[in-house]
């Protein structure tokens, strides 16, 4: 018998070859503590309810399955429907995995929260997990990141959190996760690393995903409930991958389900230009797991560009590595401009301004949604909203504000 | 039979020494001065060498390396032409051992197996991956490999760690005296020397301390309770925001200052 794709990772947290636990010694007894913590405590009644309790109380939990007419109708293909889980309190779905990593915090005793951010969507849901359980808060930013993103930089700040600008190596997501990895080595004790994305050292990326993978679940339902049927095909954009895996994996084990994700191609993919790690990396080793990594020969990995903050990544999560080599999931690529026009086109036609993340998303379904009949069903997870991006796009657009 | 590792640290315990083992980044702070200082190390007293390959994202290492890897990177390092430097090094001070230390991510795009032939080819005594658990030693290393494999031991190690720890440990211990990064805070030398002997009691290899070894009286502290000390940032930091006519007055004085270290630790 074939093992389901769902039940990965083995209990060494491996996907196949992907994933594992490649870190420093200082971190392997937290890490092995936390992996047995999240697997006792995961389980148990009390936990469920405490985080159910806050998923629908405090997140705003269910989020709609809302069928994007004029959208659908633009294309004259596929009917759209979005997950709505730019709806949820702060904006995007990083606040699922938050409340879930949080409550382990506390039940390990850690009386400190550090996390990275790119786009400062999780930095702003760790700030607001933190006040809302008491804890201080650290965040680490690359330095151009907090450059694109100051309205996220000072909503962090009035949650409470100290946000430390990270000048080394390119100034992004992942030098903000290695000084997070430092400031975690160097304050072992007390400090408990909340990652965003479902990647790091194991358990880490089977954690987030079980986290997110509310949005799956209830995609799920709602697609029965309203539609009578499951989606034919689930999109998500891939920076680090929480929000796809979040989507997928309810649905890994569905094979009338087509599932994609999208990576970003930045100015293209025959520039240097971009962070489609599944696409154009090959498997390494960074941030303590095997996965897909931009790098160069020598295995230094790559600066990477994306217009989104939040897709600015060399590397990607390792079960999505693991998915795209078995098949069950196709990685397409949508451009800076690809996403740009989403995000215009989304706000002008459904009153719904996207993050440019999902807008990478959009703009894969725009396009493959007119090819399909209309009797076929696309859902898309529209996981942030776009007002922390409207800067960004100013910029782009050539407008002064 | 046993390996220059062994050896080097048997004569040094019986003339009553600690090994004074400096940490070097390949090409920084370029290649001439690098292998100046490779060279002349083992006249002032380096009893072996550590040679960092450089990775663009050394989670597990402070500033100083960061830069320095950096730097050597971009001043465009050559995995081969490391390895050849080392062979050359080898033909001039055969006795000394050359610990190779890095990430597996650089190791693992030249190829795993390629890398171990090639470094024993070159001679290479002792290889450390930091980010390399014991757990996963047969997923890094394919096949048996006569090279020493140089392990981590750290303050947050538990006893219930050491027998995976042991299993293919070999040459010495490098023992991490702080929780942190390299280049950040001052070991403790009673809480080391606790934590060490819990460790000698279940791993029979030489204990060597590093982190944080950041002047000759640190190193003596650390030495009296080790078998050797690692001296990494503080004799590669002075070149980081000095111009380039200063390299050679820096070289100087950093064989100086490990010069002064082997007096302190093994004369002193």
């Amino acid at each position: 018998m074939i093992k389901p794709l769902s039940e990965y990772p083995n209990s060494d947290g491996f996907f196949g070859d992907y994933g594992g636990q490649y870190v420093s010694e200082i971190l392997m007894p937290l890490i092995h503590e936390l992996d047995q913590l999240f697997h006792s405590e995961v389980q148990t009644a009390e936990f469920q309810e405490q985080l159910n309790n806050y998923y629908r109380h405090y997140i705003g939990r269910p989020s709609p399955l809302y069928h994007a007419k004029r959208l659908t109708d633009h294309c004259g293909g596929a009917q759209i429907y979005f997950k709505r889980d730019e709806l949820n309190h702060t904006g995007s779905h990083k606040i699922n995995n938050c409340i879930g990593q949080i409550l382990l915090a506390k039940k390990m005793g850690k009386t400190r929260i550090i996390s990275e951010t790119g786009a400062g969507q999780h930095g702003v849901a760790t700030a607001t997990v933190c006040a809302l359980f008491g804890l201080p808060c650290t965040v680490y930013m690359g330095a151009k990141d907090v450059e694109r993103q100051q309205p996220n930089v000072f909503r962090m700040n009035l949650l409470g959190a100290e946000v430390v600008p990270v000048d080394n190596g390119s100034a992004t997501l992942k030098d903000a996760m290695n000084e997070a990895l430092r400031d975690w080595v160097s304050n072992v004790d007390s400090t408990y690393y909340l990652i965003g994305t479902a990647a790091g050292p194991h358990p880490y990326p089977k954690m987030v995903r079980t986290f997110q993978s509310i949005i799956g679940q209830e995609v799920r339902e709602q697609s029965i409930e309203l539609l009578g049927q499951l989606p034919n095909t689930l999109v998500a954009c891939v920076g680090g991958g929480s929000n796809a895996i979040g989507l997928f994996h309810p649905f890994l084990d569905e094979p009338s389900v087509e599932l994609i994700g999208v990576e970003a191609a930045g100015h293209g993919l025959d520039t240097h230009e971009h962070a489609a790690s599944l696409n154009m990396g090959r498997p390494g080793i960074l941030h303590g797991n095997k996965t897909y990594l931009i790098q160069n020969e020598q295995g230094q990995i790559a600066h990477t560009h994306s217009i989104s903050a939040g897709l600015d990544y060399p590397g990607i999560g390792p079960e999505h590595g693991f998915l795209k080599d078995s098949g069950r999931v196709s990685y397409a690529t949508s451009t800076d401009n690809d996403a740009l026009d989403a995000f215009q086109l989304c706000s002008k036609r459904e009153g719904i301004i996207p993050a440019l993340e999902p807008a990478h998303a959009l703009a894969h379904v725009l396009k493959i949604a007119q090819k399909k009949p209309k009797d076929e069903i696309i859902v898309m997870n529209l996981c942030g909203r776009g007002d922390k991006d409207i800067f960004t796009v100013a910029d782009a657009l050539g407008v002064d504000i | 039979m046993s390996t220059l590792i062994q050896q080097t640290f048997e004569a040094l315990k019986r003339q009553g020494k600690k090994a004074i083992i400096p940490f070097l980044t390949a090409d920084f702070p370029n290649r001439d001065h690098f292998l100046q200082l490779l060279h002349a190390l083992p006249n002032e007293g380096a009893s072996m060498i550590e040679i960092g390959i450089p990775f663009s994202d050394p989670m597990a290492d402070g500033t100083v390396i960061q830069r320095t890897s950096e730097q050597a990177i971009k001043q465009g390092f050559q995995l081969n032409q490391c390895l050849n430097d080392v062979a050359e090094f080898k033909q001039i001070h055969p006795g000394v051992p050359i610990v190779l230390m890095t990430y597996v991510n650089p190791l693992m795009q030249y190829g795993m197996r390629s890398f171990l032939n090639n470094a024993l080819t070159a001679q290479v005594d002792g290889l450390l991956m930091v980010d390399a658990p014991p757990e996963h030693h047969h997923r890094i290393i394919p096949d048996d490999t006569p090279l020493n494999m140089i392990r981590l031991v750290t303050p947050t190690t538990d006893t219930s760690r050491l027998s995976v720890i042991q299993d293919n440990a070999s040459g010495f211990i490098y023992y991490v005296s702080v929780k942190g990064i390299t280049g950040s805070q001052v070991p403790d030398a009673s809480i080391v020397s606790e934590h060490l002997s819990m460790i000698k009691h279940n791993i029979d290899l030489p204990m060597v301390i590093g982190f944080g070894i950041s002047n000759a009286a640190i190193a003596k502290e650390m030495a009296m309770i080790s078998d050797g000390v690692v001296v990494g940032s503080s004799l590669i930091k002075p070149y980081l925001d000095a111009p380039e006519v200063d390299y050679s007055m820096i070289t100087k004085q950093q064989l100086a200052f490990i010069a002064d270290m082997h007096q302190v630790v093994n004369h002193g």
